[in-house]
């Protein structure tokens, strides 16, 4: 079979929705995994600064999400009419799960704090658990015929991608608590320096569990990393990367964590990039049969591509900017007066 | 939804006839029905969406898509009706929780608002604005 080869605007929408893809995991990925982490904060004087640690960004990172899901809707019609039937309950969970930790920012400063508590944290959980149920069906192979997704209502709940839902949820509660480490001091950097050993060992123990559940569930799989053994790079980049975990935590580097994680899924997302293509729903579906009309993408391309993607970087890069730097220790709209000074 | 936009403007220029009069803070009935037509946005907002969700039927894009062509092949009817009651659900918790702080704002009134909604909130980008700059 040989497919015809993308365009320079397919590939350049391509492109661009594999990167916002990235940006997407590692900053929603940071926020979710802190409402992960949140569940087990212990006493809410934690969980109101971890909250704070992230009140600023988390809903700026979850734009990214929208940019994935319109381009794809736009550039991609035929990997969306695939993408969403066959993750209809697994979408509608996410939806929730995000509606719920989303409103629990305003609503727990309102009333009924414990049940908003829980919202937030079993919200992270379960955005958390389906995106990485996605990935992990993505990687077993979609049943796909003519176009259409032909599987069930539950091929998401095959072995491997609980797996990979449940190495998501670590894997962002390993990006929240290097990203709590490198946001704040004093108790609450030690109580996230403490988690992250453990996370991280976890995080390497489903992988492995989900790699052999692959080689278990391979008949769908194909065979593109073979053939491409320089792609192997990535994977040895992404155990570099998690050394540099456990390296930050014990060379006590505030940033270190954070950064060597946001590495780890960098360079799996690569690992998946080379397993994955030319495919867009792997195995199926390319880039070059996904893509909308040349005519669909060039308009695309000078409305979205030149100058909302842009704005949208922009904006997200300057929110970073301005709140850079440490969070302020124990503030929280009931006791404002514990603040203490800011240090740097 | 037109209905609704003519009753906004009737309220909104019997309001201004009032204020032209120098009689608004006192005439009781008016700010009842000021108050009581809190809900005609949404009411108009619901009608024109009907208006055209139906209207269009049994077309999806008007002339060249028709409604029983266009649904995804591999949806269940279980799917849908999960999907449906399940937004039911949670739209139902949201906005029950929503009407009671809602009602609670209301029923605490306009002076109590600045103190009940203090500015530093860490749920507001302001606020870590606030407290994170620099000395």
């Amino acid at each position: 079979m040989s497919a015809p080869d993308p365009s320079g605007l397919a590939l350049f929408w391509a492109a661009a929705i594999a990167i916002a893809i990235l940006v997407y995991v590692i900053l929603d990925g940071f926020d979710l995994g802190i409402g992960i982490l949140s569940g087990g904060a212990g006493n809410e004087t934690r969980r109101e600064s971890m909250i704070s640690a992230i009140a600023p960004f988390w809903d700026g990172n979850e734009t990214w999400l929208v940019v994935i899901a319109a381009s794809l809707f736009g550039a991609f019609p035929k990997a969306y009419a695939v993408f969403l039937p066959a993750f209809y309950i697994p979408a509608l969970l996410m939806l929730f799960g995000l509606i719920f930790r989303g409103v629990a920012f305003e609503f727990r400063y309102r009333g009924a704090r414990s049940f908003w508590n829980w919202g937030f944290f079993v919200g992270s959980v379960v955005a958390a658990f389906v995106q990485g149920a996605a990935v992990g069906a993505m990687i077993r192979g979609l049943p796909v015929a003519g176009g259409y997704y032909t599987g069930g209502t539950f091929e998401w709940l095959a072995p491997l991608p609980v797996l990979t839902g449940i190495g998501l949820i670590l894997g962002y509660a390993l990006l929240g608590a290097g990203w709590l480490v490198m946001k704040s001091e004093g108790e609450l950097r030690e109580w996230a320096r403490r988690r992250i050993p453990g996370l991280a060992i976890a995080v390497l123990v489903v992988m492995v569990l989900a790699f052999a559940a692959a080689l278990v569930d391979r008949e769908r799989i194909g065979t593109e990393l073979a053939g491409r053994r320089w792609g192997l790079i990535f994977p040895v980049l992404s155990l570099l990367a998690m050394a540099g975990v456990f390296l930050g935590v014990r060379w006590r580097r505030d940033s270190m964590p954070f950064l060597m994680t946001a590495a780890f899924f960098a360079s799996a997302f690569m690992t998946l990039a080379v397993l994955f293509w030319p495919y867009m729903i792997p195995y199926k579906v390319t880039v070059a049969d996904a893509a909308a009309p040349e005519k669909s993408l060039s308009f695309l391309f000078w409305g979205a591509g030149i100058i909302v993607l842009p704005v949208i970087a922009i904006y997200t890069a300057v929110v970073y900017w301005v709140f850079r730097g440490k969070l302020q220790h124990g503030g929280s709209p009931s006791s404002p007066d514990t603040a203490p000074t800011k240090e740097h | 939804m037109v209905g609704m936009g003519l009753i906004m403007m009737a309220i909104s220029w019997l309001g201004v006839l009032l204020i032209w009069r120098g009689r608004l803070e006192r005439a009781r009935w008016y700010l009842w029905a000021a108050f009581l037509s809190f809900p005609t946005g949404f009411i108009a907002v619901l009608c024109g969406w009907f208006t055209a969700e139906v209207g269009r039927q049994p077309w999806v894009v008007y002339g060249l898509l028709r409604t029983k062509d266009a649904i995804t092949p591999s949806l269940t009817g279980g799917e849908a009706l999960f999907s449906l009651l399940s937004y039911i659900a949670v739209y139902a918790v949201i906005y029950s929780f929503g009407f009671i702080y809602i009602y609670r704002l209301l029923r605490a009134g306009p002076v109590s608002v600045p103190e009940s909604a203090a500015p530093a909130t860490p749920s507001r980008p302001l606020a870590i604005a606030l407290r994170e700059r620099p000395e």
